[in-house]
C-alpha cells in the first residue's frame, strides 16, 4: 500500500478552454494538500492564461507550477523524477509527452498513471470508471481511467471540507452579503432591494441570453443580472456597446453587472448568495449544485449533438422527484437553453416557480453530499488500486 | 498497429506481451475529450476475461490472423458448428460468438469468416450485411413511408432490432452486423 501522507503526486494539464480544465486541476491540487498531505506538482501548457488565472486566486505555496511546453525540452534528470512520483494524473485526456512515458516505461516501480476523464451523468460512467488501460510500455505500467460522476459507483465530484457549511452561512446572511456587493458596486439598498432576483450568468455564446435579458428588462421586476467578465458578453446583441468590467448598466427593471475576473473563492460567493445561477462546462455546473440554488446548465456543445444526451442523463438524475409540471418546463428551457432557442415563454412560467426549484436544489445538494468526494475517492482508489490487467 | 477506434469484436489485440481477443466494445463520449472505447476482452491463451478502457486515439498492437470461409450447420450444446469448403466441422463456443450469435439461426446460408489464431477457432465474423426474415412485428403503420420512424421487430431466432414502421410479418430486411442496426426492406 502507498504511504499516501507522504506522496508526491504530477499532474499535468491542457488548458483547452478559458479556466474551466485549470479551474478543476486547481481545486484538486488544492484539497490533495490541504485534505490529505500529498505534494503537488502540476504542469500546465497556456503559461499566460495560468497567469491570468493565478493573478486572482488565494496564494497557494503548496502547489508546485510548472511550464509544460509542446516540445519538452526538460532533461532527463526531470523526466526521472516524474516517473519517480506516487501518481501522476493526466487531466482530462491530456495526452504525456513522450520522453514521461519512455521514463515510467524505464523505472521498475512506476507511479500508478491516473486519465481523470471529464463529468458526465450517463450510465455508461459507472461502468468505465476505474477499468485499467494498458499502454503497452511495460508490464508495471498500470494506468486506470478515472471518471467523477455522481452515482457511488463513480469518482464522485469535487468538494472541499467545510465548503457546505460556507454555503449555509453564506445565505443565512444573504441580505448582509449582498448589501456589502451592492456597496461594492456602488449601488445603495434605496435604488435596489436586498430581496431583488438576483440571477448570475456564466455561459458560452448562446443567441438567447438577450431575450432572456430583455425579458427581465422589460418585465418590472428588480432584477440582478451578474455577469462576470468572459463569454456571455459576446451574446449580449440586444446592446449598443458590449460591457466591459467595472461596468454596472440599468435597462429597465435590470441592473446589468460586470464584476472583473474573479477567483474560484469570489464566484463560490456569488453562486451562493443569487437566486438562480446560469453557469456552464463542468466547474461552475458542479460548485452551483453545492451552492444549492436554482440553475441552469449551458453544456459544452459538441458537433455531433451528443451534448444533448449528456444534458438530459444529467436531468434524469437531478430532476428526480420534481413535481411533474414543473419538470416538464425546465426540461424544455433547458433543452431550448442549450440550443440557443427563445425561453422566455418558459422563463414567465418558472419564475414563479422558483421557491419549489429552490427547495428542490437543496435536496439535490444534500443527496450528493451523502458520497465522498472526488479527492477522498481518489486517495481511496490510489491506496487500493484494482488488479490490472489480469494475464 | 491500429487506433483503438478501429478495433472490433473478434479481433486480437496483443497486451502487455499476451494475445486478447475483443468480445465486445462499446464506444462513449466523455466532455471534449476523444470518445473512449470500453472492451470485454478474452485471453486467448488461458481463457481470463476483463474490460479494458481506451481513448480512441490510443495505438494498439494489432495481430492479423488466419481466416477461413465457412457457413453455420449447428447447435450441438453448448457448441455451435460451422463447416468449411472441405466439409471440416468447426466447432465454436458461444463466448466466442458474442457478437455475432443475435443473427446465427438454423438455415442461415452467409458465408462466413472462421478466425484463427494458433491453429485454434477464436472467433466467426459475418459478411457486414446480411438478410433476415422478420418473424413478428406490429401492424404497419399507414402513411409513414419515409423509414424515420421505428418499431421493434423479432427475427426468427428471438432477436429484436429497430425496422421502420412499415415493415411487415414475412418481409425481409438487411442488418448492419457491425452496428445492429436495420438498414433496408429487401425483396425476395
Amino acid at each position: 500500500m502507498t504511504d499516501i501522507h507522504s506522496s508526491r503526486w504530477t499532474m499535468f494539464c491542457a488548458m483547452i478552454d478559458n479556466f474551466g480544465d485549470i479551474g478543476v486541476c486547481w481545486r484538486l491540487a488544492r484539497q490533495l494538500i490541504h485534505e490529505h498531505g500529498i505534494q503537488v506538482q502540476m504542469w500546465v501548457d497556456d503559461w499566460p492564461a495560468l497567469q491570468r488565472f493565478l493573478s486572482v486566486q488565494a496564494d497557494e505555496p503548496g502547489i508546485e507550477l510548472q511550464h509544460w511546453q509542446k516540445d519538452w525540452p526538460q532533461p532527463a534528470s526531470v523526466n526521472q523524477q516524474i516517473a519517480a512520483s506516487e501518481v501522476i494524473i493526466e487531466a482530462f485526456g491530456c495526452e504525456l509527452p513522450d520522453a514521461v512515458k519512455a521514463a515510467l516505461a524505464a523505472t521498475d516501480t512506476p507511479p500508478l498513471w491516473i486519465n481523470l476523464e471529464y463529468l458526465s451523468a450517463e450510465d455508461w460512467v459507472a461502468g468505465c470508471h476505474g477499468l485499467p488501460s494498458p499502454q503497452n510500455l511495460s508490464p508495471a505500467i498500470r494506468k486506470f481511467f478515472y471518471f467523477p460522476g455522481f452515482e457511488p459507483q463513480t469518482g464522485g465530484l469535487l468538494r472541499e471540507a467545510g465548503l457546505l457549511g460556507k454555503h449555509r452561512q453564506w445565505q443565512q446572511q444573504q441580505s448582509s452579503e449582498r448589501q456589502q456587493y451592492w456597496q461594492s458596486l456602488g449601488i445603495s439598498p434605496e435604488q435596489l432591494p436586498l430581496d431583488a432576483l438576483m440571477i448570475s450568468v456564466f455561459t458560452y455564446e448562446n443567441p438567447a441570453l438577450s431575450g432572456l435579458l430583455k425579458q427581465l428588462a422589460d418585465g418590472g421586476e428588480p432584477v440582478v443580472c451578474v455577469i462576470p467578465e468572459g463569454r456571455s458578453l459576446n451574446s449580449l446583441d440586444f446592446l449598443q456597446t458590449k460591457p466591459r468590467a467595472g461596468d454596472v448598466l440599468q435597462l429597465g427593471s435590470l441592473t446589468l453587472v460586470v464584476p472583473a475576473f474573479s477567483s474560484q473563492d469570489q464566484y463560490d460567493w456569488l453562486l451562493s448568495i443569487c437566486d438562480f445561477n446560469l453557469v456552464r462546462g463542468e466547474d461552475s455546473f458542479v460548485r452551483a449544485q453545492w451552492a444549492a440554488k436554482p440553475m441552469l446548465w449551458h453544456i459544452y456543445p459538441q458537433d455531433d449533438g451528443v451534448h444533448l444526451d449528456k444534458l438530459r442523463a444529467f436531468m434524469d438524475r437531478c430532476l428526480e422527484g420534481l413535481d411533474p409540471a414543473l419538470r416538464q418546463h425546465y426540461e424544455q428551457l433547458a433543452l431550448r437553453w442549450n440550443q440557443g432557442e427563445d425561453c422566455r415563454d418558459l422563463w414567465h412560467y418558472l419564475r414563479p416557480q422558483l421557491p419549489d426549484l429552490l427547495e428542490h436544489a437543496r435536496k439535490w445538494q444534500q443527496k450528493l453530499a451523502e458520497q465522498p468526494d472526488l479527492a477522498t475517492n481518489l486517495v481511496r482508489f490510489i491506496n487500493r488500486p484494482p488488479a490490472g490487467l489480469i494475464r | 498497429m491500429k487506433t483503438a477506434q478501429e478495433i472490433r469484436p473478434g479481433q486480437v489485440i496483443m497486451l502487455d506481451g499476451s494475445p486478447w481477443k475483443v468480445q465486445k466494445n462499446e464506444f462513449n463520449r466523455a466532455g471534449r475529450s476523444s470518445a473512449i472505447n470500453k472492451m470485454k476482452l478474452k485471453n486467448i491463451l488461458n481463457g481470463m476475461q476483463t474490460e479494458t478502457t481506451f481513448k480512441c486515439d490510443d495505438k494498439l498492437e494489432y495481430i492479423v490472423l488466419e481466416q477461413k470461409e465457412v457457413t453455420y450447420s449447428y447447435y450441438a450444446d453448448p457448441m455451435y458448428v460451422f463447416v468449411d469448403s472441405d466439409y471440416e466441422q468447426i466447432e465454436i463456443s458461444k463466448d466466442d460468438l458474442d457478437n455475432v450469435l443475435a443473427y446465427i439461426e438454423d438455415g442461415m446460408e452467409d458465408v462466413c469468416q472462421a478466425v484463427f489464431y494458433n491453429g485454434k477457432v477464436i472467433s466467426i465474423d459475418l459478411p457486414k450485411t446480411i438478410v433476415r426474415q422478420i418473424a413478428y412485428t406490429e401492424p404497419a403503420v399507414r402513411g409513414d413511408t419515409t423509414g424515420k420512424v421505428t418499431k421493434t421487430a423479432r427475427l426468427n431466432n428471438g432477436h429484436e432490432l429497430q425496422v421502420s414502421a412499415f415493415c411487415e410479418i414475412g418481409d425481409y430486411i438487411e442488418i448492419d452486423t457491425l452496428t445492429g442496426e436495420y438498414k433496408s426492406r429487401v425483396k425476395r
